[in-house]
């Protein structure tokens, strides 16, 4: 029988491309709440095996205060097994994931659902930040774009030495071209070297 | 020693890891741990601390067991209930010196008010009628709140555990789940304890927790055993420098200062005086009586306060096995050995002429007239009718 996870979590489309990871991966997703819902309900209901829920969030101590009743509720864990593995759950952490178990779930299947949701969560960090990077990078381009502009206007340069005027200031200074071009543009003029 | 050592200044003892994480959660009682900060005495006695603001107590929890945390602002109950592995990870534990007395608060609903239910008593009464069921709501399994709630309950015939439900509730959302209708009362500490909940409208302050317990302990600077084992002098300067702090806020002249600061959203979040009032001792309870409170929340108290006497972990001891959380007998007096730094807090306080107790154990009066006599806590347990 596949395990049955619940997943706790505000940031809606997060928690449904996880909710599909781990369908994917063999787990039964038994429900999805927002840490504004009745998360004492919730668990209560739905019985799930395992929980996920986001490490920052301040409903995790309505599930430790269910972790005390009973072998039927999920417990955090902290280590996957008695050996080895706390690595793993640390780097969730700081991933911000915190997952609960009940004691019967093998370790096998908590490793794996561990090692999904991770997998997951990276994947997103990494698309954020490649999107983040491609955003910074046409962000720099304008603002090169505009200090190469007008030093063509202002100092009658062509586009080419209006550039080598740029990396020859940036160089001077240690900085880069994009942080000279915006500090041209915050001072309102190209200019010459003063 | 030598006391001009430029290290930490006045202790001649350079602590081993000078970078330093505590954790901390947004009430009123984080307040020594951020006015040694605010006050530059971390600094002063050789530390480079980064104040760390904790959405809960499970990711106190889970933080200083795994390191990321090297110490934190954390319940008295809870210290000993990562230590003996309940509910959750084991962990072997240590408390450094206790951080205040007072200051929490039972809140019941103004619809159990208006049913009769404005105290202990009443509230056995309106239970006993069977109307239906009701739930009360504390803040951690193991932690303080969730014991005074269910002595003050069973001190009034109630069974925490039969005769009503309990949730775990994270103080934000108190007031909301209340006015939801989720729950018809509460413990919690300031600020958002009988204050909030009187200004919502929403319910009044049944009791506050020192009249459960004249000036019982409440928040401890905790740690793991590992790391006052392996950063003994690191754990002192903290000690020192948290214990300079808890005088200057017992300096009640100092108290609106120290509401302004800890009242910023980097640590309380709160309106300043709201926190402020409390401090000042000026208490209401929502039911039309208004009071100066002598015994409000303390921090320093001549140290008394702060230091870790083992009477107080064994207590938390004795209630954990009482509701049956914990689940075998244990020695109560060697656990508190274990985890209380007594000779540790007594070394620092010492040198700071603070004065230090003849005798780790003492002998305490709850509000029901039952003594806690901390060498026979057996018999102490056995004493109670409601229990697990």
């Amino acid at each position: 029988m596949a395990a049955r996870v619940l997943i706790i979590d505000a940031q809606s489309e997060r928690t449904e491309q996880l909710a599909q990871a781990l369908a994917t991966a063999g787990f039964e997703v038994a429900g999805i709440v927002a840490e504004s819902d009745d998360v004492h309900g919730a668990v209560k209901t739905l019985k799930p095996d395992a929980i996920l829920i986001d490490a920052d969030s301040p409903s995790r101590d309505t599930l430790e205060g269910l972790a005390i009743l009973g072998k039927r509720f999920p417990r955090p864990i902290l280590m996957l097994s008695e050996s080895a593995d706390t690595d793993l759950v640390r780097d969730a952490a700081r991933l911000g994931i915190s997952t609960y178990a009940v004691d019967g779930i093998s370790p096998v299947l908590l490793r794996s659902l561990v090692e999904v949701t991770m997998a997951h969560f990276q994947n997103q960090r990494s698309l954020a930040s490649e999107l983040q990077e491609a955003q910074q990078a046409l962000q720099d381009r304008r603002l090169i774009d505009k200090a190469k502009y007008r030093l063509v206007q202002e100092m009658h340069m062509t586009e080419e030495e209006a550039y080598h005027q740029l990396r020859r200031m940036a160089m001077e200074r240690g900085m880069k071209i994009a942080e000279l071009a915006r500090l041209l543009a915050e001072r309102g003029t190209a200019g010459k070297d003063e | 020693m030598n006391p001009n050592q430029p290290a930490a200044a006045g202790t001649g003892e350079a602590p081993e890891k000078n970078k330093v994480t505590i954790g901390f959660i947004a009430l009123t009682d984080c307040a020594s741990v951020v006015m040694a900060q605010e006050l530059g005495l971390f600094e002063k006695y050789g530390l480079d601390v980064t104040l760390s603001k904790q959405p809960s107590w499970a990711a106190i929890r889970d933080r200083v067991t795994l390191g990321e945390l090297d110490a934190a602002h954390m319940l008295y109950g809870l210290v000993y209930g990562v230590h003996l592995g309940i509910g959750g990870p084991r962990q072997e534990m240590a408390a450094l010196m206790g951080l205040n007395h007072n200051g929490q608060a039972i809140v019941l609903s103004n619809q159990l008010r208006e049913q009769g239910a404005v105290d202990g008593p009443s509230l056995k009464k309106l239970l006993d009628r069977k109307e239906r069921s009701y739930t009360f709501a504390q803040t951690f399994p193991t932690g303080t709140h969730a014991m005074w709630l269910f002595y003050w309950l069973a001190a009034a015939g109630i069974d925490p555990l039969r005769d009503v439900k309990i949730i775990t509730v994270p103080p934000p959302q108190m007031v909301a789940n209340m006015r939801a209708g989720n729950m018809d009362g509460y413990c919690v500490g300031e600020p958002w304890g009988g204050a909030r909940a009187i200004q919502e409208g929403i319910g009044f302050a049944a009791t506050t927790t020192q009249a459960i317990w004249r000036n019982h302990p409440e928040k401890v600077l905790g740690t793991t055993r590992a790391f006052v084992e392996k950063y003994p002098n690191t754990a002192r300067a903290m000690i020192r420098a948290v214990l300079e702090a808890s005088r200057y806020i017992d300096t009640m002249t100092n108290r609106d200062h120290v509401a302004r600061v800890i009242s910023d959203a980097a640590y309380v979040d709160a309106p300043t005086e709201v926190i402020a009032g409390r401090l000042r001792g000026e208490y209401e309870n929502g039911l039309g009586r208004k009071w100066q409170e002598t015994d409000h929340m303390k921090f320093f108290n001549g140290g008394e306060v702060n230091y870790p006497y083992l009477s107080h972990g064994m207590w938390f001891l004795t209630q954990q096995r009482r509701w049956g959380l914990l689940g075998h007998e244990v020695d109560y007096l060697a656990v508190a050995k274990q985890v209380n730094q007594v000779e540790l807090y007594s070394d620092v306080a010492r040198s700071m002429d603070i004065a230090v107790p003849a005798s780790p154990l003492k002998a305490e009066t709850l509000f029901d007239g039952v003594v806690w006599d901390p060498t026979r806590p057996e018999a102490y347990l056995d004493n109670f009718a409601i229990k697990a």
